[in-house]
């Protein structure tokens, strides 16, 4: 009944993957939430661009970020996702081990959409989610038709 | 036209006088002459009146030959005017006109700074006495400037030696907070999984916990947070050292407003009353910083309370000569003399805080002292123990807006 929600999940430590999911189960329980995992920087715009070897993946509906993350940290694909036309619609959560304030005005510079202190509370995701102009997975917005 | 010199001018005018003593000496010597053939004219008459002919009075004769003798002085006299005239002048020349010339020149060489030219006129007059004195202190302005060139050059090379020393210091101090900076980020990943797992361990498990392992439970996470607010700290410690970038014009009494909605929860835990007092202006910083130095101040002020008495703390901006002041007063346990110029110190702790395990790190306030110094200020501390203390930092008056809009800070 309710349609598939794409989240793309971009972090590196196992941990705090595992962690994460565990925040996110309550959502995944509620709606119909696939949740895809990359761990480094490259492969997040990969993903979001259906380059190799992600030709197949779908558009995410949500994308949570990790600040470090190799080879291309999470201002740079923050930067590559709002630059690019087609993708800058996309709703953006930073995920930031310090709450620190010149991380999170930076994300807000670069055009996060929000932002999440680890480790991950499920209130606190849901509050932030809620927050999101566009509120993230249209839960509220009927018919839920999106490209 | 070049208006001759004046040595120029006294040859000319010895010329002049050789040329008028010329002259007067032709002047002279036509009029001896004339007079001379008015001798002879008289004499013919005399003759043609006379018999003899070619004879003459004796008188008449001696009229002649010292007439004669006079034209012969005048012509004598005139050359040798004329003769002196030009030694005159040669003399002018060789002895004044050419030293002085030399002189000129040689201020000339000083006027563009070349002091190793030398005039070398001999004489014992006072103009070569002059020219030596000149070479004496040419000589002695060139020696003077290879003193100053060599200190010159050495000040070049303290200089850059100290430049590239504070360029060493500078990119050692960034490496340092790089370093500080990673480190806390790294150290941070465990300690987010641990807190994660607590938290899961306490959500699944919690119930199912005999209250001893609730307890070692509790510690752990108690003492997580306490890891957590250390790193965090040594985190904003190495941010705060940094150098400011985005200096803004931002309200204070809108930020403290901030400061206090963020501490509300320690407030009420201490039932603390904060207090405004005076005008809180707009001023040009860094809001973020001063945002964290005001609430490490307040955060200090509410640990250090004393336990039987209600917790007052007054905040004011007072405004000096060419800075901001910001000031915190508590009504809490002061500090005693001997530490007062330590505790901006990293690591410095009070002993003597109310709470039987302190969450101070040490470091707040040597985060306020770096907030301070990146906006060329300082901090200070007043306190009676006892009594309780003001602590304050100051911001200079004279940081310039660096292109953000006011809007764009607050929003």
């Amino acid at each position: 009944m309710s349609r598939n929600y794409n989240v793309l999940l971009a972090e590196d430590n196992d941990d705090h993957i595992f962690l994460t999911q565990k925040a996110l189960a309550k959502f995944q329980e509620a709606h119909n939430l696939t949740l895809h995992i990359v761990n480094d920087g490259v492969q997040a715009i990969n993903f979001v661009e259906k380059q190799a070897p992600y030709e197949a993946a779908p558009t995410p509906d949500l994308i949570l970020l990790d600040i470090k993350l190799p080879n291309k940290n999470g201002f740079e694909v923050l930067t590559a996702i709002k630059e690019n036309k087609r993708h800058r619609r996309i709703p953006v959560v930073m995920l930031t081990s310090s709450d620190a304030d010149v991380d999170i005005e930076r994300s807000y510079e670069l055009g996060a959409n929000s932002y999440v202190t680890k480790p991950i509370k499920t209130d606190e995701l849901f509050i932030k989610l809620q927050n999101i102009p566009d509120y993230w997975l249209g839960i509220n917005a009927l018919p839920p038709e999106r490209a | 036209m070049r208006f001759p010199g004046y040595t120029t001018r006294l040859m000319i005018s010895f010329l002049f006088l050789s040329l008028l003593a010329t002259f007067l000496t032709v002047a002279n010597s036509y009029r001896l002459q004339l007079s001379i053939e008015q001798i002879h004219a008289r004499q013919a008459t005399v003759i043609s009146g006379a018999n003899d002919h070619n004879s003459k009075t004796p008188s008449q004769e001696i009229a002649i030959s010292k007439t004669k003798n006079a034209l012969k002085n005048n012509l004598l006299f005139s050359g040798f005017i004329i003769g002196l005239s030009v030694l005159m002048a040669g003399y002018t020349n060789l002895t004044l006109r050419k030293p002085l010339a030399g002189l000129l020149a040689a201020t000339h060489h000083i006027a563009k700074g070349r002091f190793d030219h030398r005039i070398n006129v001999s004489g014992v007059d006072e103009l070569g006495r002059l020219i030596s004195a000149f070479d004496t202190m040419t000589a002695e302005l060139y020696h003077k400037d290879l003193q100053i060139t060599g200190q010159l050059e050495q000040l070049k090379k303290t200089k850059s030696l100290l430049e590239s020393n504070s360029e060493d210091l500078e990119k050692k101090n960034k490496e340092m907070e790089y370093f500080i900076y990673t480190v806390s980020h790294d150290l941070k990943a465990p300690l987010i999984a641990i807190q994660g797992f607590l938290a899961v361990l306490a959500d699944e498990f919690g119930t199912a916990m005999s209250p001893k392992a609730s307890f070692y439970l509790d510690r752990v996470q108690a003492n997580s947070e306490q890891m957590q607010t250390l790193i965090q700290q040594l985190l904003e410690l190495s941010r705060a050292g940094q150098a400011v970038k985005h200096l803004s014009l931002f309200s204070t009494r809108h930020i403290i407003q901030q400061v206090i909605d963020n501490l509300h929860l320690q407030i009420k835990a201490k039932n603390a009353r904060i207090s405004l007092r005076g005008h809180w202006p707009d001023i040009v910083g860094e809001p973020i910083r001063i945002k964290q130095a005001l609430a490490n101040l307040i955060d200090n002020a509410l640990h250090y309370s004393q336990a039987n008495a209600p917790v007052k703390i007054e905040l004011s901006v007072a405004s000096l000569a060419n800075k901001w002041r910001f000031k915190v007063k508590d009504n809490g346990v002061g500090i005693e003399p001997a530490y007062q110029a330590r505790v901006f110190d990293m690591f410095e702790r009070l002993g003597n805080s109310t709470e039987k395990n302190p969450l101070g790190t040490g470091i707040g306030l040597a985060i306020v002292k770096k907030i301070a110094e990146s906006h060329s200020g300082n901090v200070g501390v007043r306190s009676k123990p006892g009594r309780g203390s003001t602590f304050y930092f100051d911001i200079s008056k004279e940081l310039k807006q660096s292109g953000k809009s006011k809007a764009e800070v607050e929003g």
